[in-house]
């Protein structure tokens, strides 16, 4: 064999081994690049979902604190305080029609413009006992079916304003997540508790994101072992649902 | 004819006004034992009415003393009585008035006051009325009972009015003493109002121009 045909095998050998150092390493350097980018991208949306979830948080607890107020102011009128401490439980709606309505006026906006302002959808009142005390007709009261007035009883009422939530179901079969404000009601000449108002304003849920390909987002309730989300429920898609849970 | 029997009427009336003074002379007077008050935190005190539950009394407690019985023929006149709304506060606290009294609700602030009452005894709502309202807004008083009044712009105002079902009625001063004047003879109940909640009595007698020193026990 000539020479120089060995050196050129060498020569190729050495070419094919380079170039074989070069291919992994370079593999190797676009893996671990990829897996840098992959990480990166996911704390990005992670930061993103975070921040989000935070401003949607401060928007939550400045609606609460929003609502706090309106229902306190209610329950500090005169009117509520003297159907309660002069035993005239008779004009108890009658007069909470014309404050609600003052205070609430204040809180619907249109729809249009805000579509995250509080609406009222009900109220009640609670005895100094924690039972209902049911209007004799129903106005702007809001209609509820005796177990949902069942489920706003409380065996004690609390000192603090509370909140939670109870679920709605509408005629067409739609499952409508209602936020509940419990309002202590306490005489201002004595600083005992009286009764409680009770208010269910709509739900804050934001709409679902899904304008990524890749990532949706969605905010719902989990209550009652479910958990509600207001884009799913309208798609009819229970198996995210129960997939969640599970 | 007509003079003659006017002239006799005219003596009738006479006659039966004087018999009416002459039984309605008695006098009671002493003391009642008073809860001790507050002493009030602040200059102008706010809160007039206190309550502790539910009752409602005076701050400083002083006791309406009235003397219950059939009084149908030595009736006063109905009269006009006054609740002002000044500083912010009502003006008495607590006001005893006779059954059928006219009370007028005169406000003296700069600003609206809106006088109403949820009470069984009397349920009203004066509305809005800046001081210049005329007539001055009022109510009739035609049941006996207890009152409270409150302002719906300003939660905190509130005050009492005792309506009794008597003539001979006086509020006590903060040490308990009372003096009743004018009083008919006969048996009667003489009454102490402290709250909403108790009211003690005690029967007494009295006799014509006769005066009684009495104080509750």
């Amino acid at each position: 064999m000539p020479a120089s045909l060995q050196t050129f095998r060498f020569r190729l050998k050495i070419l094919a081994a380079l170039m074989l150092v070069v291919v992994l390493f370079a593999g190797l350097a676009l893996y671990v690049a990829e897996q840098k980018n992959y990480r990166e991208v996911i704390l990005d949306q992670h930061r993103v979902f975070l921040a989000e979830f935070d401003a949607w948080q401060k928007v939550r607890t400045a609606r609460h604190a929003h609502l706090t107020l309106a229902c306190q102011k209610l329950v500090h009128r005169p009117r509520i305080q003297a159907s309660f401490e002069d035993d005239a439980l008779d004009l108890l709606y009658p007069s909470a029609r014309d404050e609600m309505n003052q205070i609430m006026r204040g809180m619907v906006l249109d729809p249009e413009d805000h579509p995250y302002s509080m609406k009222p959808v009900f109220y009640r009142f609670l005895d100094h006992d924690g039972k209902i005390i049911s209007p004799e007709e129903i106005t702007i009261e809001g209609n509820l079916n005796p177990q949902l007035e069942s489920q706003l009883e409380v065996p004690e009422i609390s000192e603090e304003p509370e909140l939670g939530y109870v679920f709605v179901s509408s005629d067409s079969g739609s499952v409508e997540a209602v936020e509940v404000m419990a309002t202590p009601i306490i005489s201002l000449a004595t600083g005992e508790i009286m009764a409680a108002l009770v208010v269910g304003f709509n739900s804050f849920l934001t709409p679902s994101d899904t304008t990524s390909k890749d990532v949706s987002r969605f905010i719902g309730i989990f209550g009652e072992n479910r958990l509600y989300l207001e884009q799913l429920e309208k798609d009819s898609d229970k198996n995210l649902i129960h997939g969640a849970l599970e | 004819m007509s003079s003659c029997g006017g002239y006799a009427w005219g003596v009738g009336v006479f006659f039966l006004i004087t018999l009416n003074q002459v039984s309605a002379q008695a006098v009671i007077e002493g003391r009642v034992p008073l809860p001790e008050g507050k002493v009030p935190p602040v200059m102008v005190q706010r809160y007039q009415i206190v309550t502790k539950g539910k009752i409602l009394a005076p701050d400083p407690p002083v006791a309406i003393v009235y003397l219950e019985g059939e009084f149908s023929k030595t009736r006063k006149p109905v009269q006009v009585a006054q609740m002002l709304q000044k500083d912010l506060v009502f003006d008495p606290g607590l006001l005893a008035v006779q059954v059928g009294t006219k009370v007028e609700f005169p406000n003296l602030d700069d600003s609206f006051h809106n006088v109403f009452s949820f009470s069984k005894t009397k349920r009203f709502d004066l509305g809005r009325y800046l001081p210049d309202e005329r007539p001055i807004p009022s109510k009739v008083f035609d049941k006996p009972g207890l009152v409270t009044l409150r302002c719906d712009i300003h939660e905190h105002m509130r005050a009492l009015i005792l309506v009794v079902d008597t003539p001979y009625f006086i509020t006590s001063d903060t040490q308990g003493k009372f003096r009743l004047e004018g009083l008919p003879a006969g048996k009667w109940k003489l009454k102490a109002w402290l709250n909403s909640k108790k009211t003690i009595e005690i029967p007494v007698e009295l006799e014509e121009t006769s005066t009684l020193n009495l104080n509750f026990p």
